[in-house]
C-alpha cells in the first residue's frame, strides 16, 4: 500500500480561497490519479519507447513547451518516417497528453475549456480502443481527472460571480455537474477495468504459494505485485467517486435540498470507504471526508465525532498520517469556532501544535492550524474584558505574523488581520458603533493618504524609506477597508444617511483600490441608484463603470461569455446619460460603451451611441468610430476582386464624414486648449491618411501642421500624445507622403521629412530595413499616383511628383554604406524602372536608362565580388530587370542575350520563358522580322540535347496544359492545387492568344498569296481555340482573342 | 562537411561506429604496447607494421606476409607507440567535439614523436578540426584553405590525402568558390577504385547543387549511383548520393519523387547514422518548400534542431530556416529564440550572417 500512503491528498479548507481550493484539489487529483495506475510490465514482444526517435522527438517538443507543434506533428506522425508501429498504437494517447498540456498554456477561457474537453474524450477513446494497452488505466484516470479539472473550475467561477447574476450562476453549475457526471462514468470504468484485471490474475492463495521460496510450480511472481498494485488503484478510484459526491455539493445553493443529498450522499460513501479499508489510510481519509461532509451540511456534531476518530489514533510517525491528523485538527476547529467553543479549539490547536516537529509547522496543514487557533484567539477576545483582551490579542497577533511570512492559503488573510490590530497604536480595535467604525475608517484613510503622500516625497530624499511606507499605506488601507465594513455591519436606522453614503462610497473605492472589481461595482452602482442626489452617485456610477468594464475585460480575455457584464455596463452609463447629463462621467460612461460597440465591432451600435453624446464631447468618438470604418473600408476594399461596391464605398464616406466632424470638433477653442489625447492624435492622423488615399493632399498638409491638433505639431510640442514612436513614423511617413504629392510638390519640406523620419530610427540592421521598408512602400505608393497622373495625361503633374521621389532616392543612395548594400542599390534601381513603368516617352526613357546603369553597377559589384550579392538567384532578379529596362528602351539585341544567359542557368523558369517569348515577338514586330516572330512561335537556340533554349509560345501552351492537368488529378486530395489550375490555365490561353497574335503580325510582313495564306491560318487557328475551349478561360481572354479576330476581319 | 565520421565512411558498410570506437579504444593500446599497427577495416582488425605507404593505403607487414590495404576500406587505425593522447583526440573528432580533439592534440609534445606516419597523424587531424571549426563557422574559411594546402604539400604520400584533398574542397564550397571546389573533387576522381569515383561524383553534384546548377547537379548524382554500383565498399556512396540527387530533383521541380524518396532513406537509414539523417530532414525540409508545405518544413527543419544538432553544418542551416518559418508562422519568440542560437553557437556561418 506503499502507493496508496505517499498519494494520499493534501487538501484546504472549505473557508479557503476558491480558486486555492479549487487549483489545490486538482493538483491532488492529478497526483493521486498520476500514482494510481501501476507501472505494468511491458508485454511480451512490446518494443521499449526509449530506442524510438519519434518519442524522443515528441518529448524533445514537450520539453520545450511546444505543445502546438507537438500536436501538429501528431496529427502527421502517420507519414514520419521514424515512427515505430510501437509509437503509433499509442498516438491517440499522446495526442489526448498533448491536448490537456496545450490547454494549460491556452490563453482564452473557450479554447483552454474546449483542449480539455477534447483531451479527456482522446483518453477515453484510447481506453476504449486500446484494452490491451498498459496505458489504458491511466488513460481512463487521466480523463477522469480532467472532467473533474472542469468541473471544479465551472465551480470556483460560479461562487465567484456577483449575487445578481442567477443564469450565468447557474449555467456554470449546471455545466461543473455535466462534467462531474463524465469524471463519474469514467472513473467507474477504471473501477471495473481494475476488476476486470483482477480476474485475470490467478487467485489469490495461488499467489501466496507461489511467493514461498519452497513452492515447485514456478508461477509467475509478477503478478502476486501486479494484484496488489490492482488493488490499490481501485482503492483510489473508490475515494475519488465518493469525492465526485463532495464536489458535486458545491454546485448547488447552500440551502438547496440538492446540496443536502449530494452531502448526505457522499458521507455514506466515504463511511463505506472508512469501513472497507479500516486502519489503511485510504480508509481514514475516508473518515476525514466523511467529517467534511456533515460539517459542511451543518452538522457539526457528527462531524467532530468523524474527526475524533483520526486525532485520538495512537501517535504514528508516517507524514501522510500526520497530515491527514494535522487537517482533522484543522476541521475540529472550525467546527467549535462555529458552535461558539474558542476555548475547545484554543486547547486542541495549541497541544497539536506543541506536540508537533519544528519543521512541521511551516507545512500548509499546520500553518491552517495555526490560522485556526490565532481566530479562536480572536474569538474569544471578542467576549473577554480587561487584560485578558489584549493577551488574546498578542497571541493571535504573533500566529498571524508567523503565517504572513510564509507564501500560502491563509498569508493574506494574515496579513490583514496583523492590520487591523495594528492600526494608529496598540490599542485594541474594538468598535462597537457606526461611529467608532466610521471614525476609524477615514483616519485609516488619512494615514494611508499621508504614507502615499510621504512615500512619494521619499522618492526623491530617502528613498530607503519608500518601500516601508508604501508597507504602511498598504497597511492602512487594509485596515481602512475593514473599518467601513464592519461600519456597515454596525449601521442601522439611527446611523446618519449621509454618513453611511460616505462608508458605502470608501468602500467602493477602496475595494477598486484593492483589485476587487465585483465588491466595487455592486456598492458603486446601488450608491448611483439609490442615492442619486448624493454628491458621491456621480464618482460611485463612474467606478461602478470603470470595474464592469475590468470585468467585461477579463471576460473577454478569457473567451467567456460578457453578457452580464455587458448588461451592467449598459445599464450604468444609462443611469449616468439620463441622471447627470452633462457630466464628464455621462460623456466618459457612452464613450465606453462606444468602445465596447467597436471592441465587438458592433459599428452600428456605436453609431448610435454616439448620437446620445453632448455635440461638444463626440469629437473624440467620431474619430475612433471613423478610424474602425476606415479600417474596415480598407480590409473590405482589399478584398473585393472585382473592385469595392456601393456598401464598401459607404463606408468610406461615412468614415470621412466621422473623421472630418471629429477633426472639426477637437478645433473649437475649448478642445484645442485642452490635453489631446494619444486616441485623438490617432484619429486625426488618420484623416489626414483619409485625405491622402482620396487625392487630397492639400487639405493633408493643413490637417498635418494644424497648430493645436496636428500631428506634427503635437511631435513638435512632445505632447504626451505622440509618446509613441510607432505613430512619430506614421505621421512623418503621412507628411513626407503630402510633401511630394502637392502640386507643386514642396521638396524642402518632404526632405526634412526624410531627415526626421530616419531619425527616429536606429542605426542597427533591423531599423536601416524597417526605413529602407517604409521607403519602398511609399515609392510603391507614388508610383502609382504616377501612373494614375500619366493614365489620366497629366504628364506635368506626373513628372512633379517622380522629382520629389528622385530626391528619396538620391538619399537612400547616398546613405552611409548604402554603396556596398545590395538590398539599397536593388532597391533604387528597381524603383528608377517602376517610375519608368509610370511614365511615358521621354520621362520615361530617362527612368529606364538610369535603372539600366543601376543594375549595369550592380552586376558589376556583385562579378568582383562574389559576396556583394546575397545570392546567385538575387543575381538572376537583378540581370532579369536589367534586361527589363534593355527592353523598354528597345535596345532589343542587349535584352535578348541578357533574358537567354539567366536561361542558360534557369531554362525551366515558365516566368522567364514567357518574357524572352514576349520580347522576341516584340523585335520581330517592331523591326518587321517574320524570322524573329516565328522564333517566339517556336522557340530558339538549340542546344546540345537538340531542345531550344527558348522554347517560344507553343510549348509554354503545351506545357501549361500538362501541367494543369497534373494538378487536376491532385485536387481531389489537395485543396491547395485550385491555385496552380487556375495559374496554368490563364497561362495556357495566353500562350495561345499570343501565338494567334505573332502568326497575324508575321501574316502582315508577308505578300501576295502567302500574306492570305498566313491570314487564313492564323484566323483558322483562333477560331479553332474558340471552338474546343467556347470558354477561353474566361472574361478576360475572351475580349483578347474576340479583339483580335476583328482585328484579322478587318485586314482581310 | 567532411568529418571523421566522413572518413569511417570510407571503409564502411553497416558498421556501428560507437562499436567502432569503443573497440578501439579498449584494445588498442594493448596492440600498440606490443609494438603493431593496428588498422581496422571492414572485414576485422589486423595488426602487423606499416612497411610501405601512399596515398591510395598502405602496407601491413607480419611475419613476414605483406597484406595491402586500400585507403578506402579503412576504419580506423592506431599505430605502435603513438602518443597517449591520440586516441582520445580521434575519438572526440570522430564525435565531432572538434575543440576538446584540438586541446588533446596540443597536448602531445612532438618532440616525442619518432615515426613520421604518427606525425602525419596529428598533422592530419589538427587540420581537421580547424577546417570543420571554420566550416562551421567558428573561424575563418581563408584561413582553413591555407592550412588544408600546406598539410597537403608537406604530406604528399600520407594515406590521409583524399580525405584532405575533400576537405580542402569542401572548405573552397563553402567559400563560394564552386569550380575550385570541383577541381578537388575531380582529383579524387582520378583513383581508379569505384569507391572514389563516386565519391568524386556526390562532391561534385553537391558542389553543383549549392551553386543552383541542379540539372547537372542530378547528372553528376546518377554518375555515382552508377560508379558505386554493385562494388561493396562503394555501396556506402548511395544512399547519400540518392539523398542529394532528390534534392536536386526538388529544385526542379519534382517535389513530390523526391519527397517520397527523402523519407525512403529516413526509412531505411541506420538509426544511428545521425549525420545521415541530419541531412536527410534538410533534404526534407528543402522538398516542403519548395512544395510550399511550411508546417512540414518547419517539422522537418525541427527534427534536426532537437534530434540531430550534433552536425553543425546541418543544425547551422536548420536554425535559420527555422527563424524563418517561425517568423512567417507568427511566432516571433521562437524565431528569435532560433536566430539567437545560430548567433551564437555558429557565429560565422554563412547561415548566421543571411
Amino acid at each position: 500500500m506503499k502507493s496508496l500512503l505517499s498519494s494520499l491528498p493534501s487538501q484546504t479548507a472549505a473557508s479557503g480561497t476558491h480558486f486555492t481550493r479549487t487549483f489545490i484539489a486538482t493538483r491532488f487529483l492529478l497526483v493521486a490519479l498520476v500514482l494510481l495506475v501501476p507501472t505494468l510490465p511491458l508485454r511480451a514482444g512490446q518494443t521499449p519507447l526509449r530506442a524510438d526517435w519519434a518519442a524522443d522527438y515528441l518529448a524533445a517538443l514537450r520539453e520545450r513547451g511546444w505543445h502546438d507543434v507537438a500536436l501538429e506533428y501528431l496529427d502527421g506522425a502517420a507519414q514520419d518516417p521514424l515512427a515505430t508501429p510501437a509509437f503509433l498504437a499509442q498516438l491517440g494517447y499522446q495526442r489526448a497528453t498533448t491536448q490537456a498540456d496545450l490547454a494549460r498554456q491556452a490563453v482564452g477561457d473557450a479554447q483552454r475549456q474546449a483542449l480539455l474537453t477534447a483531451a479527456a474524450d482522446g483518453f477515453q477513446k484510447f481506453a476504449a480502443e486500446q484494452t490491451d494497452s498498459p496505458r489504458q488505466l491511466q488513460a481512463l484516470a487521466t480523463a477522469g481527472n480532467l472532467f473533474t479539472e472542469q468541473a471544479l473550475y465551472a465551480t470556483s467561477k460560479a461562487e465567484k460571480l456577483p449575487e445578481a447574476a442567477h443564469r450565468q450562476r447557474e449555467r456554470l453549475q449546471n455545466s461543473a455537474r455535466g462534467f462531474l457526471e463524465r469524471a463519474q462514468l469514467s472513473l467507474q470504468n477504471l473501477l471495473q477495468q481494475c476488476d476486470n484485471k483482477l480476474k485475470s490474475l490467478p487467485k489469490a492463495a495461488q499467489l501466496q504459494k507461489a511467493a514461498l521460496p519452497k513452492n515447485p510450480r514456478g508461477q509467475d511472481p509478477r503478478a502476486q505485485s501486479t494484484r496488489q498494485q490492482l488493488q490499490a488503484k481501485r482503492a483510489e478510484a473508490k475515494f475519488l467517486l465518493a469525492k465526485l459526491d463532495f464536489e458535486k455539493s458545491r454546485t448547488y445553493a447552500s440551502d438547496s435540498k440538492a446540496r443536502q443529498i449530494a452531502l448526505e450522499t457522499a458521507a455514506a460513501a466515504f463511511a463505506k470507504l472508512y469501513q472497507d479499508y479500516e486502519e489503511k489510510l485510504v480508509g481514514f481519509y475516508g473518515r476525514l471526508y466523511q467529517a467534511r461532509s456533515y460539517q459542511a451540511a451543518g452538522n457539526f456534531e457528527q462531524a467532530l465525532e468523524c474527526y475524533r476518530d483520526i486525532v485520538d489514533q495512537p501517535p504514528i510517525a508516517n507524514q501522510d498520517f500526520r497530515r491527514l491528523v494535522a487537517r482533522a485538527y484543522r476541521y475540529r476547529a472550525e467546527c467549535h469556532l462555529r458552535v461558539d467553543a474558542p476555548d475547545k479549539a484554543i486547547k486542541e490547536c495549541t497541544e497539536w501544535l506543541d506536540a508537533s516537529r519544528g519543521s512541521e509547522l511551516s507545512e500548509p496543514d499546520w500553518l491552517a492550524v495555526s490560522y485556526r487557533l490565532a481566530s479562536a484567539y480572536e474569538a474569544k477576545a471578542a467576549s473577554s474584558a480587561g487584560s485578558e483582551v489584549q493577551k488574546l490579542r498578542t497571541e493571535a497577533r504573533k500566529l498571524y505574523r508567523e503565517i504572513a511570512k510564509i507564501p500560502g492559503e491563509f498569508q493574506r488573510d494574515a496579513r490583514a488581520k496583523m492590520t487591523s490590530t495594528i492600526s494608529g497604536s496598540d490599542k485594541p480595535a474594538v468598535l462597537k458603533t457606526f461611529d467608532e467604525a466610521f471614525g476609524a475608517g477615514k483616519e485609516a484613510l488619512e494615514q494611508m493618504n499621508s504614507a502615499k503622500l510621504a512615500a512619494r516625497l521619499a522618492k526623491e530624499n530617502n528613498p530607503d524609506s519608500v518601500e516601508s511606507l508604501n508597507e504602511q499605506a498598504g497597511a492602512h488601507q487594509v485596515a481602512a477597508l475593514q473599518y467601513f465594513q464592519r461600519a456597515l455591519q454596525l449601521s442601522d436606522v439611527q446611523t446618519d444617511s449621509e454618513q453611511l453614503v460616505s462608508a458605502r462610497y470608501y468602500l467602493c473605492w477602496l475595494y477598486w483600490e484593492d483589485g476587487r472589481p465585483d465588491d466595487a461595482a455592486v456598492i458603486g452602482k446601488f450608491l448611483a441608484r439609490r442615492y442619486p442626489e448624493s454628491r458621491f452617485a456621480p464618482v460611485a456610477a463612474k467606478l461602478a463603470l470603470a470595474a464592469y468594464q475590468q470585468l467585461y475585460n477579463r471576460a473577454k480575455q478569457a473567451g467567456e461569455s460578457t453578457d452580464f457584464e455587458s448588461q451592467q455596463l449598459a445599464e450604468v452609463a444609462e443611469l449616468l446619460a439620463v441622471r447627470w447629463p452633462e457630466s464628464p462621467e455621462a460623456a466618459a460612461g457612452l464613450n465606453l460603451l462606444i468602445n465596447i460597440a467597436l471592441l465587438d465591432d458592433r459599428l452600428s451600435d456605436a453609431s448610435q451611441l454616439l448620437e446620445r453624446l453632448p455635440p461638444s464631447s463626440r469629437g473624440a468618438a467620431e474619430l475612433r468610430l471613423g478610424r474602425a470604418l476606415w479600417t474596415r473600408y480598407l480590409n473590405a476594399s482589399r478584398n473585393a476582386r472585382a473592385g469595392p461596391d456601393d456598401a464598401v464605398m459607404a463606408l468610406k464616406r461615412q468614415a470621412g464624414q466621422l473623421l472630418a466632424s471629429g477633426y472639426e470638433t477637437l478645433q473649437v477653442p475649448s478642445k484645442a486648449t485642452s490635453k489631446v489625447t494619444s486616441s485623438e492624435a490617432i484619429g486625426v492622423l488618420y484623416y489626414a491618411q483619409f485625405l491622402l488615399a482620396g487625392g487630397e493632399p492639400l487639405q493633408a498638409v493643413a490637417v498635418l501642421e494644424n497648430r493645436s491638433i496636428g500631428p506634427l505639431s503635437l511631435i513638435e510640442e512632445q505632447s504626451s500624445a505622440t509618446q509613441s514612436a510607432e505613430f512619430v513614423q506614421m505621421a512623418y511617413r503621412a507628411a513626407l507622403r503630402a510633401y511630394v504629392s502637392v502640386e507643386p510638390p514642396e521638396r524642402e519640406k518632404a526632405r526634412a521629412m526624410m531627415t526626421a523620419l530616419e531619425s527616429t530610427i536606429g542605426s542597427e540592421d533591423k531599423s536601416q530595413h524597417k526605413l529602407i521598408t517604409i521607403y519602398v512602400n511609399l515609392g510603391l505608393e507614388l508610383q502609382q499616383q504616377i501612373s494614375a497622373l500619366t493614365a489620366a495625361g497629366q504628364a506635368d503633374k506626373a513628372r512633379g511628383v517622380a522629382a520629389s521621389f528622385e530626391d528619396l532616392l538620391t538619399r537612400l543612395t547616398r546613405r552611409a554604406d548604402s554603396a556596398n548594400d545590395w538590398k539599397v542599390q536593388n532597391w533604387v534601381a528597381n524603383m528608377n524602372l517602376q517610375l519608368g513603368k509610370g511614365l511615358r516617352g521621354k520621362d520615361a526613357a530617362r527612368y529606364y536608362q538610369q535603372a539600366e546603369v543601376a543594375y549595369q553597377t550592380l552586376l558589376s559589384k556583385a562579378d568582383q565580388d562574389p559576396k556583394f550579392a546575397p545570392s546567385p538567384i538575387a543575381v538572376l532578379a537583378a540581370k532579369k530587370r536589367l534586361a527589363d529596362a534593355q527592353q523598354a528602351q528597345r535596345k532589343y539585341a542587349a535584352a535578348f542575350q541578357q533574358y537567354t544567359s539567366i536561361l542558360r542557368e534557369k531554362p525551366n523558369m515558365l516566368e522567364l520563358q514567357q518574357v524572352v517569348a514576349t520580347a522576341l515577338q516584340q523585335w520581330g514586330t517592331e523591326q518587321n522580322d517574320a524570322e524573329k516572330i516565328e522564333k517566339s512561335i517556336r522557340g530558339a537556340m538549340p542546344q546540345t540535347n537538340k531542345k531550344n533554349l527558348v522554347w517560344g509560345w507553343l510549348r509554354l501552351a503545351s506545357i501549361a496544359d500538362q501541367a494543369k492537368r497534373k494538378a487536376e488529378k491532385k485536387a481531389a486530395d489537395d485543396p491547395s492545387q485550385a491555385r496552380k489550375i487556375a495559374t496554368f490555365e490563364n497561362l495556357f490561353f495566353q500562350s495561345r492568344y499570343h501565338v494567334a497574335q505573332a502568326r497575324f503580325a508575321a501574316a502582315k510582313l508577308a505578300t501576295g498569296a502567302d500574306r492570305q495564306k498566313q491570314l487564313r491560318s492564323a484566323r483558322q487557328s483562333l477560331e479553332s481555340m474558340k471552338r474546343l475551349y467556347p470558354k477561353l478561360g474566361g472574361p478576360q481572354w475572351q475580349g483578347a482573342y474576340g479583339k483580335l479576330l476583328e482585328q484579322m476581319e478587318q485586314v482581310q | 562537411m567532411i568529418s571523421m565520421a566522413n572518413l569511417a565512411r570510407y571503409g564502411r558498410i553497416c558498421f556501428d561506429a560507437t562499436l567502432v570506437l569503443l573497440i578501439v579504444a579498449t584494445s588498442a593500446n594493448r596492440a600498440a604496447a606490443q609494438g603493431f599497427d593496428r588498422v581496422h577495416n571492414r572485414n576485422g582488425t589486423k595488426f602487423g607494421k606499416i612497411t610501405k605507404m601512399n596515398v591510395l593505403g598502405f602496407t601491413l607487414t607480419r611475419g613476414g606476409v605483406e597484406t595491402k590495404i586500400p585507403v578506402e576500406e579503412i576504419v580506423s587505425i592506431t599505430f605502435a607507440g603513438e602518443p597517449e593522447d591520440l586516441a582520445p583526440a580521434r575519438s572526440a573528432a570522430t564525435a565531432g567535439r572538434f575543440e576538446d580533439a584540438l586541446a588533446k592534440l596540443n597536448r602531445i609534445d612532438r618532440n616525442d614523436i619518432d615515426r613520421v606516419e604518427i606525425a602525419q597523424e596529428i598533422d592530419f587531424l589538427v587540420t581537421l578540426c580547424k577546417a570543420e571549426l571554420s566550416l562551421s563557422g567558428q573561424r575563418s574559411l581563408a584561413q582553413a584553405e591555407q592550412e588544408v594546402t600546406r598539410f597537403l604539400s608537406k604530406n604528399g604520400k600520407s594515406f590521409r590525402v583524399p580525405a584532405a584533398i575533400e576537405l580542402l574542397g569542401n572548405v573552397l564550397l563553402a567559400n563560394r568558390d564552386y569550380d575550385g571546389a570541383r577541381v578537388q573533387y575531380a582529383k579524387l576522381g582520378k583513383a581508379r577504385a569505384p569507391y572514389f569515383k563516386a565519391r568524386s561524383a556526390l562532391l561534385t553534384g553537391r558542389s553543383l547543387h549549392a551553386e543552383g546548377k541542379d540539372e547537372a547537379a542530378v547528372a553528376a548524382f546518377d554518375q555515382a549511383l552508377q560508379a558505386a554500383e554493385g562494388n561493396v565498399v562503394a555501396e556506402s556512396q548511395k544512399l547519400e548520393a540518392t539523398l542529394h540527387r532528390a534534392v536536386s530533383q526538388s529544385a526542379l521541380g519534382d517535389v513530390q519523387l523526391s519527397t517520397d524518396t527523402v523519407n525512403e532513406i529516413i526509412s531505411r537509414a541506420d538509426r544511428e547514422e545521425t549525420q545521415l539523417l541530419a541531412q536527410a530532414y534538410i533534404a526534407l525540409g528543402d522538398c516542403y518548400l519548395q512544395a510550399e508545405k511550411n508546417k512540414a518544413a518547419l517539422d522537418a527543419f525541427l527534427h534536426v534542431d532537437l534530434l540531430f544538432n550534433s552536425s553543425a553544418a546541418e543544425h547551422a542551416r536548420a536554425l535559420h530556416e527555422l527563424a524563418q518559418l517561425w517568423e512567417a508562422k507568427g511566432q516571433s519568440d521562437r524565431s528569435r529564440d532560433a536566430q539567437q542560437r545560430l548567433i551564437d553557437k555558429y557565429p560565422g556561418s554563412r547561415w548566421a550572417k543571411q
